[in-house]
């Protein structure tokens, strides 16, 4: 299939606020059309013109070379031929279209001269010819980036506003245990510093389900992959296939019903954080399409013309076109993933590097570094002195003064269900240790003498 | 007992995710019992040698290190004849924030950097501090001979 077709196919199926700003891949092509029909009116059909550019400098009779100037700011392609003094005696040419060719360059150097001698340029010289149509083209392509290149801005800025209303939405459905459950002067809570109690009939909350729904995200990989050996952005193929799993396990898990999602607002919120995911990957096949597009445009322009625009003399002239230098997507990943994704606290950043299960209750050594305190109470018992973290001695030295008491509030308010949850666990542990030290097995069954 | 959530996520890390030139399985009876493999790094004398080695957590890991051994024979300073590594790490400068996965790239990094100054094979450490070139040329050999597929 002609690439102009799945192009045109592809824009198709984009929404409108990307496709409208597409490559007019069509119009140039018929504008390269139209340069052609120039040059033939010159005399320079791309065969000739071919011959004639890769002689170069190796044929002293007539060099012509394409260059585009820069000068206004626009890219303004001519041709620059120069002669060299007619070597060959028209006596001594016996073919008759040689001699033909002969006394047109020497009818060329002559005029070259004079308008050397009128420039008194003679660094540069030559007869320099401009090509309008070329001109046209490369106006046509140079516009045309550039609105594709603004418009991608206002698309940025659009993404930014539709992602920070949702990260507040967000943020208003999944608000902590302590601001939807009421406060009682004679709580047990009070009694039991440290303790926790989790109430989830009462819970007016979505905090565990977009957990839930963020962690699936970010397992996903959808966009980028983080795994050591295939670090990278993934291809179009790859993010797409991969979003789609990440919907239909959403499904798989009744993430995205009413028994999980319990706010009014949560369940449109959720369906704007997957078009949010859609519309990156819209942007990501638009701009992969339209760098294709470029090229292909430039390439065909080179080989319908044999003007050769890419030639390595004439890349600083290319680098006028505006293109987008990092990718946007990649942007709008970012954005995401700075802005929506840390609303919600994630476990990982709370866990215990020891035991990796959240650090409860989290106790921080005067070197700062922080570890659950059943950990360290059984580091303690072993003698070890050395912070896991940076070999400070520090760990024999902490004591009921290391708990770190505004991040154990932290703990109860945003992971209630994994602290109460750690804190059974670490007293079953510790019970179990203390029979083994009494030299009691507590997996064996009671003996009545 | 059951085994603590921290080797589940090691293991599924691992399998899920390997670290380049390092593979670590653990058995289907004892899922404390790894079979790993490392691949000589590029630039040592053990360049393109798989070496099989045998990883267990004891029972206070990570409090205390994993047990870890080569079966590949190799000639290298600081691995004896028995496949026992000396690698500070895995003795008194253990923490237990380090894990299999930075253990066996430590393990790798070794065969990169052989230390003949503090050696557990003291022949083989002899000979590298007499003739380094001669050492690594037998390494080579060895490697050859014992470590390639």
């Amino acid at each position: 299939m002609h690439f102009s077709k799945t192009y045109a196919q592809l824009l198709q199926e984009l929404p409108p606020e990307l496709s409208q700003n597409a490559i007019q891949y069509r119009q140039l092509k018929k504008q390269i059309n139209q340069v052609v029909v120039e040059l033939a009116s010159l005399g320079l059909a791309p065969s000739v013109l071919h011959d004639l550019l890769k002689s170069g400098a190796a044929e002293e009779r007539a060099i012509v070379s394409y260059e585009l100037d820069t000068h206004s700011g626009h890219i303004e392609p001519r041709l620059r031929l120069l002669a060299g003094p007619p070597a060959i005696e028209a006596s001594d040419v016996v073919d008759p279209e040689a001699e033909q060719t002969a006394s047109q360059i020497a009818l060329l150097w002559a005029s070259q001269r004079q308008t050397q001698r009128l420039d008194g340029d003679t660094a540069q010289g030559g007869l320099v010819i401009p090509l309008p149509s070329d001109s046209a083209f490369f106006e046509l392509l140079t516009t045309t980036l550039q609105a594709l290149s603004d418009n991608l801005l206002t698309i940025r800025t659009q993404f930014i506003a539709t992602l920070s209303e949702l990260t507040k939405t967000v943020s208003n459905s999944a608000r902590p245990a302590s601001a939807v459950s009421s406060f009682k002067v004679h709580s047990a809570l009070n009694a039991d510093a440290g303790g926790v109690r989790v109430d989830a009939s009462s819970r007016k909350s979505d905090l565990y389900s977009w957990r839930e729904i963020f962690q699936l995200y970010i397992e996903a990989e959808i966009f980028e992959s983080v795994s050591e050996q295939h670090r990278g952005e993934r291809t179009t193929e790859d993010a797409e296939h991969r979003l789609k799993q990440f919907i239909e396990r959403v499904t798989a898990r009744a993430l995205g019903d009413g028994r999980t999602l319990r706010l009014p607002q949560s369940r449109p919120a959720l369906e704007s954080f997957l078009q949010l995911n859609l519309f990156i990957l819209n942007v990501k096949k638009f701009e992969l399409a339209n760098a294709e597009a470029t090229r292909k445009i430039l390439k065909k322009h080179a080989k319908r013309t044999a003007l050769p625009a890419t030639d390595s003399q004439n890349n600083n002239a290319l680098v006028l076109l505006p293109t987008s230098r990092t990718s946007l997507p990649q942007i709008l990943v970012q954005e995401l993933g700075t802005t929506l994704l840390p609303v919600i606290p994630s476990l990982e950043d709370y866990a215990c590097l020891i035991c990796t299960g959240i650090a409860f209750k989290p106790i921080r050594l005067r070197c700062g570094h922080l570890f659950c305190v059943r950990c360290l109470v059984k580091m303690q018992k072993r003698g070890n002195s050395q912070c896991p973290m940076c070999r400070s001695p520090c760990v024999l030295l902490a004591d009921k003064s290391n708990v770190d008491w505004a991040l154990l509030n932290f703990m109860r308010d945003w992971f209630p269900e994994e602290a109460s949850l750690k804190l059974k666990q670490n007293e079953q542990e510790a019970t179990q240790e203390q029979l083994h030290e009494l030299g009691l097995d507590p997996d064996q069954r009671c003996v009545v003498m | 007992m059951a085994l603590p959530k921290r080797i589940i996520k090691e293991t599924e890390r691992l399998v899920a995710d390997p670290a380049p030139g390092i593979t670590a399985v653990p058995h289907d009876d004892n899922l404390r019992y790894f079979d790993v493999t490392i691949q000589g790094p590029d630039g040592s004398p053990f360049q393109q040698g798989i070496f099989k080695l045998e990883l267990f957590l004891p029972e206070e890991y990570p409090m205390a290190p994993p047990k870890v051994r080569f079966l590949t024979k190799i000639y290298h300073p600081n691995i004896d004849k028995l496949g026992r590594i000396c690698l500070d790490i895995l003795k008194d400068k253990w923490s237990p924030a380090l894990q299999i996965r930075t253990v066996l790239l430590s393990v790798q990094a070794l065969l990169s950097a052989p230390n003949p100054d503090d050696p557990l094979a003291t022949d083989v450490a002899k000979h590298y501090k007499e003739n380094e070139k001669d050492a690594q040329r037998v390494s080579r050999e060895w490697t050859q001979l014992y470590a390639s597929e």
